[in-house]
């Protein structure tokens, strides 16, 4: 068998071995899961090509994680290789697909469903009924099959996953992990050949993601599934893929054993010269206390949401909050900001009480950066998505301009000024966030997943902002599932669990106590 | 007020939601046919006896609320102010004309109004007792289209991953000093715009999410499919939809007889 790599990339590729699969994980012997040849694509409304010259093979069994920059193609070869490409979505293709020895432009996609699942990161979109049952069985039920082969179907795919035991649950209450292992159930039951999961865990906590991630681990082991994973995190998925594919600019950049590659993908991204330097050990903040919250109490319905949470922040200080998701931190998020009034307890902002106080007047010294950039972008402009809050605040328009400017300057965004703001990339998206809640300069920042679907590149220029926020004496706060980030740049940590703060430390100090707590997967480099 | 799904296990909530949709089909064309005050207060009262066996208080919260009783009034003070057949009771001066009540005025407007009152209270008893994807699947098996029955699942399964979306849309704009509740309908409109923009964009990127989930599970393969779970129709089920069709045709029969003299004098409803 051969494996055709682009002549531009073999330099990258290991020579050594005359039979290329030898430097992969797959078995030479084994039958071709999927051929792509010379794959070029491009969408309609883009004068570049997303894809260029793809040629590779996937051996069945074979367990590959693909990598690469924002933007550098890993979603347009999945929705490629599953099909989407060209029959949902349209542009200029040129090249070949072969999965499961069907050519995926010529088969329905339907046809196709039975040999390749696309599983993608948002689980909540990709839920289409209101019960677990009815979610596993929507595939085999659409296949027109009979019922006991349906519900044999069902029970095979759920008990795949671990989750026989939630069968008879409705959707809306199950977490993001378990949400995701039903996605991922439900596609099982099309008994496909290819499994293809587009960034699984970016949306789940560090216990949900290693919930979807054992489960994974576990169908690799138990089925002769061939599984294509897209990640940025790669630590856990390298101890057991057979492959790791990178990309770049709609290339395949290298290809080969993890072991092998790995080290020359961290080597091309300019290992952390990227990333700022972290601060280290800092002597406790002396600045004016920005931020306190007493004893606060919230209840959704009968569960109490936050339980007696106190704390208090100065400027200067950029403290991480990690936790399970539904163990009380955006809810104390929105009660710091005003959003959410608290059953009891007190928030004092600047040394005044903010009950009573508008949304709008507390805005004037906070700033919010939502988790989904779409949800706060108002504008047509970059500029006027950043003048927006100015505007709001009655800013003279002389002044406005100026501080604007400014803004684009310091964080790269002039040369998108008259650009749409949702014409940018996710990462530019949440630069452009960050940028229009700055200009009226508020003391405290706050951002809720900042980090989530960003590449390294962003990541940390996104960091370098904020350790340029806290340097110059405003108050940080994010709350992030990214342990290795908080632990590295944060100068305090906050661990939430079950409406508390059960650890409330520096870095060194907070990754002892959650050992202490047995919270393994809230210390870096658990996943 | 909302009236929503409340699990239970009545004879009411165990009945097939097919069977339940026929009597309340039944029941509207009954009381919309009949012309007698008594029967339609029987009516009434026969829905609230009911829900209140099922322990359900939605109905008659439902019944003392300020739009079922603005909508009672308005019915009648319409009736009322446009009926001219019929003995005159009462006529008010007013400042251009003189409004004239008639006996027909007041009765017709008193039994529109409880005709209406029952619809919606016979349907709210329906909402309360049948979930709504048991009733959406019995149509699908009933022969509605299911590509049609998914959107309705659909519109369910996100309608409440929406609300929290607009919720997060409107603390975004605030957060960044939008202040709709003091600039009045200038802002309120500034507001459905920064909010309208947001919501069809995350929308949008759902539908494309769904539509990958959805085609990647042989959505819309065949133009049938399977479904594990199957009607039942209990002898009490098939013996409500008998009942109901049998009820349709007799008031019918005896509206076409004229059996409701009330009926003729309805000028709308009058025969030709």
């Amino acid at each position: 068998m051969t494996i055709a790599i682009p002549s531009s990339q073999m330099a990258l590729v290991v020579e050594s071995d005359a039979n290329p699969n030898a430097n992969r994980g797959g078995d030479p012997s084994s039958a071709v899961a999927i051929s792509v040849r010379d794959l070029s694509f491009a969408f309609p409304d883009r004068r570049t090509y997303a894809l260029r010259n793809i040629s590779l093979d996937i051996v069945e069994g074979e367990f590959v994680v693909i990598t690469g920059a924002s933007g550098c193609g890993k979603s347009t070869l999945a929705l490629a290789l599953a099909g989407y490409i060209p029959h949902v979505i349209e542009g200029t293709l040129s090249g070949e697909i072969v999965v499961g020895g069907i050519k995926t432009v010529e088969a329905a996609l339907c046809d196709l469903a039975v040999t390749v699942s696309l599983c993608q990161q948002d689980p909540e979109s990709q839920l289409c009924t209101l019960s677990v049952q009815d979610e596993v069985c929507f595939g085999p039920e659409n296949l027109a099959l009979p019922v006991a082969e349906v519900l044999r179907r069902k029970d095979d795919a759920l008990a795949a996953m671990g989750l026989s035991d939630l069968l008879g649950r409705d959707v809306l209450q199950l977490s993001g992990g378990e949400k995701q292992r039903v996605t991922i159930a439900s596609m099982l039951a099309m008994h496909p050949r290819v499994l293809i999961l587009d960034e699984p865990t970016s949306n789940l906590d560090p216990d949900a993601a290693e919930e979807v991630l054992a489960s994974i681990e576990t169908l690799r082991r138990e089925n002769k599934l061939t599984i294509i994973i897209i990640e940025h995190k790669l630590d856990r998925l390298l101890k057991t893929a057979d492959r790791l594919i990178v990309m770049a600019d709609g290339e395949i950049s290298l290809d080969g054993r993890p072991a092998e590659i790995y080290p020359r993908y961290v080597a091309s991204l300019g290992g952390s010269e990227a990333f700022p330097t972290p601060p280290g050990a800092e002597p406790a903040p002396e600045g004016d206390m920005t931020l306190q919250a007493r004893d606060l109490w919230f209840k959704y319905g009968e569960r109490d949401a936050l339980r007696g949470v106190s704390l208090t922040v100065r400027g200067g200080e950029f403290v991480g909050i990690i936790g399970a998701n539904g163990s009380g931190k955006t809810t104390f998020l929105n009660c710091l900001a005003g959003m959410s009034q608290p059953s009891s307890g007190e928030v004092e902002l600047e040394g005044g009480n903010v009950r009573g106080l508008k949304l709008s007047a507390i805005a004037r010294r906070m700033g919010f950066v939502f988790q989904n950039p779409n949800h706060q972008i108002f504008e047509n402009t970059v500029g006027d998505e950043i003048a927006f809050a100015c505007r709001n605040f009655g800013f003279g328009r002389d002044a406005i301009e100026k501080l604007v400017r400014g803004i684009m300057d310091d964080y790269g965004m002039a040369a998108y000024e008259r650009s749409h703001p949702l014409r940018l990339s996710h990462g530019e998206k949440r630069r452009l966030n960050l940028c229009s809640i700055l200009p009226h300069d508020p003391s405290i920042i706050i951002l809720d997943e900042p980090f989530i679907g960003q590449d390294d590149a962003n990541t940390a220029r996104m960091i370098s902002a904020l350790l340029h926020l806290k340097a110059s004496g405003h108050t940080v706060l994010i709350v992030s599932h990214d342990m290795d980030l908080v632990f590295r740049y944060c100068s305090r940590v906050l661990l939430f669990d079950e409406g508390k703060i059960v650890v409330d430390a520096r870095p060194e100090r907070a990754r002892d106590q959650i050992t202490a707590l047995g919270k393994r997967n809230f210390l870096p480099g658990a996943l | 007020m909302i009236v929503s799904y409340q699990p239970g296990d009545s004879v009411l909530h165990r009945l097939n939601p097919m069977a339940k949709l026929s009597v309340v089909v039944a029941y509207c064309v009954v009381v919309f046919l009949l012309a007698s005050i008594k029967m339609e207060l029987a009516c009434l009262l026969a829905i609230l006896a009911i829900a209140r066996a099922i322990g359900t208080r939605q109905v008659s919260a439902m019944m003392v609320s300020r739009f079922a009783l603005t909508l009672f009034v308005m019915i009648i003070l319409l009736q009322v102010i446009f009926t001219r057949t019929g003995t005159e009771l009462v006529s008010i001066p007013l400042y251009v004309a003189h409004l004239v009540v008639t006996d027909d005025g007041l009765l017709i407007g008193v039994m529109s109004a409880l005709r209406f009152l029952t619809v919606i209270l016979i349907s709210a008893l329906f909402i309360v007792s049948t979930d709504p994807v048991a009733l959406v699947y019995s149509l699908m098996r009933a022969g509605i289209p299911y590509r049609y029955g998914f959107m309705v699942i659909l519109m369910m399964r996100f309608a409440s991953v929406f609300a929290l979306e607009v919720k997060t849309v409107c603390n975004a704009q605030k957060m960044r000093g939008l202040q709709i509740d003091e600039a009045g309908v200038k802002g309120l409109l500034r507001s459905i715009r920064y909010t309208i923009v947001p919501l069809i964009v995350s929308a949008l990127s759902r539908v494309d999410g769904l539509v990958v989930s959805m085609e990647g599970r042989a959505f819309g393969y065949g133009k049938t499919r399977t479904f594990i779970v199957q009607d039942r129709y209990s002898w009490f089920d098939k013996a409500l939809i008998l009942s109901s069709a049998m009820a349709i045709l007799l008031t019918l029969a005896g509206a076409a007889v004229g059996l409701y003299p009330l009926i003729q004098t309805m000028p709308w409803m009058r025969p030709i």
